[in-house]
């Protein structure tokens, strides 16, 4: 995994730095804090309503994934082993995020498996050839206006787009549209999710947050330990099936 | 990457162990102003990637391959351990000297024991330094911490794999104070602590800003007679990759959904 590569020096320096902070910069929203789903559904589907836009092979693939689970379990690490959940399973998740923004990089942790993702602020992919495939991909950042656009390549091919094990190919590309909603207190994320081999067009999923200011993240998820109570999050009942 | 690539990874990137018997002053944090404080400029330089740099002597082929490392086992951490915790050592000395290295938290897929003295070794760690909040990442087991700044410890403190963090600068100097940890977690494999555990984390930049020094002072008085320092130094490093433990660790059985943590320290 570990390949040596040479230095490179953190570009960047103080006066961005304070500029960010002093707001005079570009006047990025400040997303940062504990944001928390009030509703989660272990399906994600299509927000329009339609049936998920499966290309025979990605109908075949998805029942085979579920046949496999449902034969052995432990085949969904992201569920049985705690390893990162990729994208976007790892956003629709019912347990706490936190946002961590600097100039440079946000950082959104994933309470649920305690999964850091950092999101460099850049406008291109590094050359992915140096780089393996990975539960998170490579995510790169923008801010377009008053929304974070997010755009994630470069998966591993060990993960679901959902509870449902949905499956997905190495040419998933997944982008997200980050924005404020209801004065700042909800924080909505709109997921565009495009798969050539599973999908015959790309469609749009959304999941959202709440502010929270009464919670601290927990940064010490073991798998199979007891964790946060997650009572209060609504579960939300959608086809499990395509 | 499999455990035998791991050891030879701990052993080609030691720690530069500078231990000093330097007196120790706990810092006020019970009288820390809840006012928001300025960030020094350095805060921003300070952001980014480092990783454990061993300015001492390269070592010969072959040294520190052993599971009896003597570099995981410094002389004046071990001159400083109350009776249990020095039997509790010793239990785990005795079996890394045989075949099979005894189960630490480390190859067991659990949380690293904090702070980044032994929880880098020769690995990225990442610095993402706000005014509110620092939040230190590190390339093993994708794991993250959260500091608090300018903030107190809550009074009913839960127990905790990574304990709790509070932070404030000192000049150019980030200081880290954290407690609160669970009695699993061990910082140097085998040395093992009480929950009266306090860790004094200093960081500042050195030669320019191209490095980085951290001196980790533990408090313990159950455990140990006396604090212990160390002191570390960072290098600039590339950005950090995925390192998921349960997939590459093979010696002992990750935590899963059906057994949870079995893990439990010789004493």
């Amino acid at each position: 995994m570990m390949r040596d590569t040479t230095f490179r020096a953190c570009a960047g320096g103080a006066a961005a730095f304070a500029m960010f902070f002093a707001g005079t910069a570009s006047a990025a929203p400040d997303i940062s804090g504990v944001w928390w789903a009030a509703s989660h559904s272990p399906a994600l589907r299509p927000m329009d309503g339609s049936p998920l836009p499966l290309t025979p092979e990605g109908r075949a693939k998805f029942e085979a994934a579920r046949a496999d689970v449902k034969r052995d379990k432990s085949l969904d690490t992201g569920k049985y082993l705690c390893t990162p959940q990729g994208v976007p399973r790892g956003m629709n998740t019912a347990w706490p995020i936190h946002i961590v923004q600097t100039p440079e990089q946000t950082t959104i942790f994933l309470e649920q498996n305690r999964v850091p993702r950092i999101v460099k602020m850049t406008d291109k992919h590094a050359n992915t050839r140096d780089w393996d495939p990975s539960y998170m991909g490579e995510a790169i950042g923008r801010w377009d206006g008053d929304t974070l656009v997010i755009d994630t390549t470069n998966f591993n091919l060990k993960t679901f787009l959902d509870e449902t094990n949905l499956p997905h190919s190495d040419q998933l590309h997944v982008v997200e549209r980050l924005r404020l909603a209801n004065n700042g207190k909800r924080l909505v994320d709109e997921i565009t999710i495009e798969d050539p081999v599973m999908f015959t067009r790309s469609w749009k999923a959304e999941v959202s947050f709440e502010k929270r200011t009464d919670i601290r993240i927990k940064d010490d998820w073991v798998c199979g330990e007891p964790h946060r109570d997650i009572s209060t999050v609504r579960t939300v009942a959608q086809r499990s099936t395509p | 990457m499999n455990a035998l690539s791991r050891n030879l990874v701990r052993a080609s990137a030691p720690l530069a162990w500078i231990a000093s018997a330097a007196a120790f002053a706990a810092p006020a944090h019970a009288a820390a102003a809840s006012q928001a404080q300025a960030m020094p400029a350095v805060a921003a330089q300070m952001n980014g990637y480092w990783r454990g740099w061993n300015d001492g002597p390269p070592q010969p082929p072959g040294v520190g391959n052993t599971l009896k490392d003597l570099r995981r086992f410094p002389p004046d951490l071990i001159a400083v351990l109350k009776p249990w915790a020095k039997t509790a050592l010793e239990k785990y000395q005795a079996a890394a000297g045989t075949d099979m290295e005894p189960p630490i938290p480390d190859n067991a897929c659990l949380p690293f024991a904090m702070p980044g003295e032994r929880a880098s070794y020769g690995f990225p760690i990442n610095f993402q330094i706000t005014p509110t909040l620092t939040m230190i990442l590190f390339q093993i087991d994708h794991q993250a911490r959260f500091v608090y700044m300018n903030e107190e410890h809550p009074k009913d403190l839960e127990l905790t794999w990574l304990g709790h963090s509070v932070g404030r600068w000192e000049g150019d100097t980030l200081v880290i104070h954290s407690t609160g940890y669970n009695e699993l977690s061990d910082f140097s494999d085998g040395v093992l602590h009480s929950p009266k555990l306090e860790i004094v984390e200093r960081y500042r930049l050195i030669d320019n800003g191209t490095h980085m020094e951290g001196t980790y002072t533990y408090t313990d008085p159950d455990a140990y007679t006396a604090p212990y320092t160390v002191v570390r130094k960072f290098q600039r490093s590339e950005p950090m990759q995925e390192y998921v433990n349960s997939e590459n660790n093979q010696l002992y059985p990750c935590p899963n959904e059906d057994t949870g943590n079995w893990y439990k320290p010789l004493r």
